[in-house]
């Protein structure tokens, strides 16, 4: 009856022993194994017999051996702790178990138990989690670093629509050296327009406001406050954040210090204008000289002559207008160039332009097509200009065609002019940048003469005037270019 | 009342640019006016005090004294100060300057020569 209770608990233990998933297996002071469980021959791929009575550097990696004999030693001395090791199946291959070994004492032997739990596929997530921190942190570093050095402080703000509630959230080191602050001192500022000039703030605030409600991207110039008090010029560039519905939820983008650029600005300015007084206190005498050259001429009734003097003043004319176009585009880089705004009819200023070009642009055939009836707000003069320009420029590009067509129409916001020739027309390529200063499309740089400013000059007062311009064109057919401007209602009153 | 006496009228002209001068010089000799011409515009005081002009044409930018000096010392003296003085200048903001100094009038360079005439007609009449 005792041995067979004893039996059946001996079974019982079997049982359990040989369920549990973990492998478990005796080893006695030899080292030889003495126990498996039926894990510990799933897990190594071995029999029973072949590992019974083995020692246990049969499934001890190469590589553990001496660090497992000493803590065998220990073991056998009493002590009982869990560690990392690497165990070796029958085919070689190793796999990392979590040892957990405790001295049994059996009569008078002293047998070592060992419960071994496997953790390759634990180690191996664990490592990747680990390569994934390593790669994370080699980013964020080199992110650290190229941040640290764009020369212009990098920045982020958190908020809705609306700028002034935007907050700093995130500011580059270079704000130290940009406006005198520290990082930390920056991110206290109460919101994320502070320190702008007040001349400045209105515009600024309008501006960022534009970029969050179209969602888009923009660069503003503006003045704003060091440390020191001192007040520099910047330059911001700025981005939109938008959530994942497409809701704009800060900003980010880079603000630089351009202060050099604003004096060097100023300069050219001033280059510019003294350049300008420097070419035309010659030219002034040449044009005198020329006109009462012509006037004696006149009475002599010599008409080659006065032909030739007649030319000669076209040209004076030409280099004068260059030189003014030259000092526009400076003012108007500096939006130094002042409008003189009334209200005109439309249709007449056109009547008015296209008159004045078909005095000069003699054996050239220029159609009118359409009308508008509608009343615009405009510099008269800056408009003449702009109708001068694409006029002028329509008879330059078409050298071996006579035919201008000017199209006038409306809708109900804006006035619309087309002037189409039938010239060399503008690489696809160009069209975008016609419009830039000093920019010439590629078919014009060797034929024909000219600085690439008439048609900034142009699109820059067509812009002011709320209205804008761009150009349809096939090279070897023509150009048409095009321009609107906003309509106003007859009963408006001028301010 | 120059005039009356059988006086021409005088214009004195202002310049550091010799072509402008003669240019100037000629033009309005062939209408019928005396001329009086400074280069140097240090002068310009002695020469008003030896010749009383009608009318002065005036550059702004120059060596020494700027334009604009000129036309406010002579707008304070009540010697000068009904004297007409039309600036003459290729500055840029030959307009504005004017105003501000007080000039009577202004014309830009490079002029057309009929416009010259017109302006010195318009004054003395």
């Amino acid at each position: 009856m005792k041995y067979n209770s004893a039996l059946k608990t001996m079974d019982a233990y079997k049982l359990i022993t040989d369920n549990a998933t973990d492998a478990y297996f005796l080893v006695n002071q030899k080292g030889r194994i003495v126990y498996v469980n039926k894990s510990t021959c799933d897990l190594l791929l071995f029999k029973p017999e072949e590992l019974i009575n083995k020692n246990i550097k049969r499934i001890v990696s190469e590589l553990n051996k001496k660090k497992y004999t000493g803590l065998f030693t220990n073991t056998r001395q009493g002590f009982n702790f869990p560690f990392e090791t690497i165990i070796k199946r029958k085919d070689e291959e190793t796999i990392m178990v979590e040892l957990q070994t405790t001295n049994i004492r059996m009569k008078d032997e002293i047998f070592v138990f060992m419960s071994a739990h496997d953790i390759t596929k634990r180690k191996i997530s664990e490592e990747k989690i680990n390569q994934l921190l390593r790669i994370t942190e080699n980013q964020r570093r080199q992110l650290d670093l190229i941040i640290d050095n764009v020369p212009g402080m990098v920045w982020m703000t958190s908020g809705k629509a609306v700028a002034q509630t935007h907050k700093f959230v995130f500011v580059s080191n270079h704000v130290e050296k940009i406006l005198g602050f520290s990082v930390s001192e920056w991110l206290d500022m109460p919101n994320f327009l502070h320190n702008i000039h007040h001349e400045d703030r209105e515009r600024v605030e309008k501006e960022y406001a534009n970029i969050l409600d179209q969602k888009k991207s923009g660069v503003i110039r503006f003045r704003r406050k060091r440390k020191n008090s001192e007040y520099i010029w910047v330059e911001s560039h700025a981005k939109v954040i938008l959530d994942n519905q497409g809701i704009a939820v800060g900003m980010c983008g880079v603000l630089m210090d351009i202060s050099k650029l604003k004096e060097l600005e100023e300069r050219r300015d001033e280059f510019i204008s003294i350049i300008s007084h420097e070419l035309k206190t010659p030219l002034t005498s040449i044009k005198g000289y020329s006109q009462i050259l012509e006037r004696m001429m006149q009475k002599s009734a010599n008409s080659k002559i006065n032909r030739l003097l007649l030319k000669m003043n076209v040209y004076v004319n030409k280099l004068d207008n260059l030189i003014i176009d030259l000092l526009q585009v400076s003012k108007m880089q500096s939006g130094k160039l002042a409008f003189n705004y009334e209200k005109i009819k439309f249709d007449e200023l056109v009547k008015e332009c296209v008159n004045d070009i078909k005095e000069i642009a003699i054996g050239y055939n220029i159609e009118q097509h359409g009308k508008t009836n509608k009343i615009v707000i405009a510099d008269r003069n800056r408009l003449e200009q702009v109708f001068a320009n694409l006029l002028a420029n329509a008879i330059k590009y078409s050298p071996n065609m006579n035919k201008i067509i000017i199209k006038v129409s409306s809708n109900e916001q804006h006035v619309i002019v087309g002037i189409q020739d039938f010239g060399i027309g503008v690489p696809p390529e160009d069209q975008k940048n016609v419009f830039e200063r000093f920019y010439r499309a590629r078919n014009t740089t060797r034929n024909f003469s000219g600085l690439g400013i008439g048609l900034f000059i142009s699109s820059e007062i067509i812009k002011r005037h709320g209205g804008h311009m761009w150009v349809d064109s096939k090279e070897g057919e023509g150009s048409t270019f095009y321009f609107t401007l906003p309509i106003v209602s007859p009963k408006l009153k001028l301010p | 009342m120059n005039q009356l006496r059988g006086r021409k009228n005088t214009v004195l002209i202002c310049d550091d640019d010799e072509g402008i001068v003669d240019i100037t010089k000629m033009i309005l000799q062939e209408k019928g006016y005396q001329v009086e011409t400074v280069l140097n515009s240090f002068d310009i005081y002695s020469k008003i005090k030896q010749h009383k002009p009608d009318l002065i044409l005036l550059d702004l930018w120059m060596p020494n004294l700027r334009g604009e000096e000129i036309i406010e010392s002579l707008k304070k003296d009540k010697d000068t100060n009904k004297i007409p003085v039309i600036v003459l200048s290729a500055y840029r903001h030959t307009a504005s300057v004017s105003r501000k100094c007080g000039a009577d009038d202004f014309i830009t360079k490079p002029f057309d020569i009929n416009d010259l005439e017109k302006i010195v007609k318009k004054y003395l009449k």
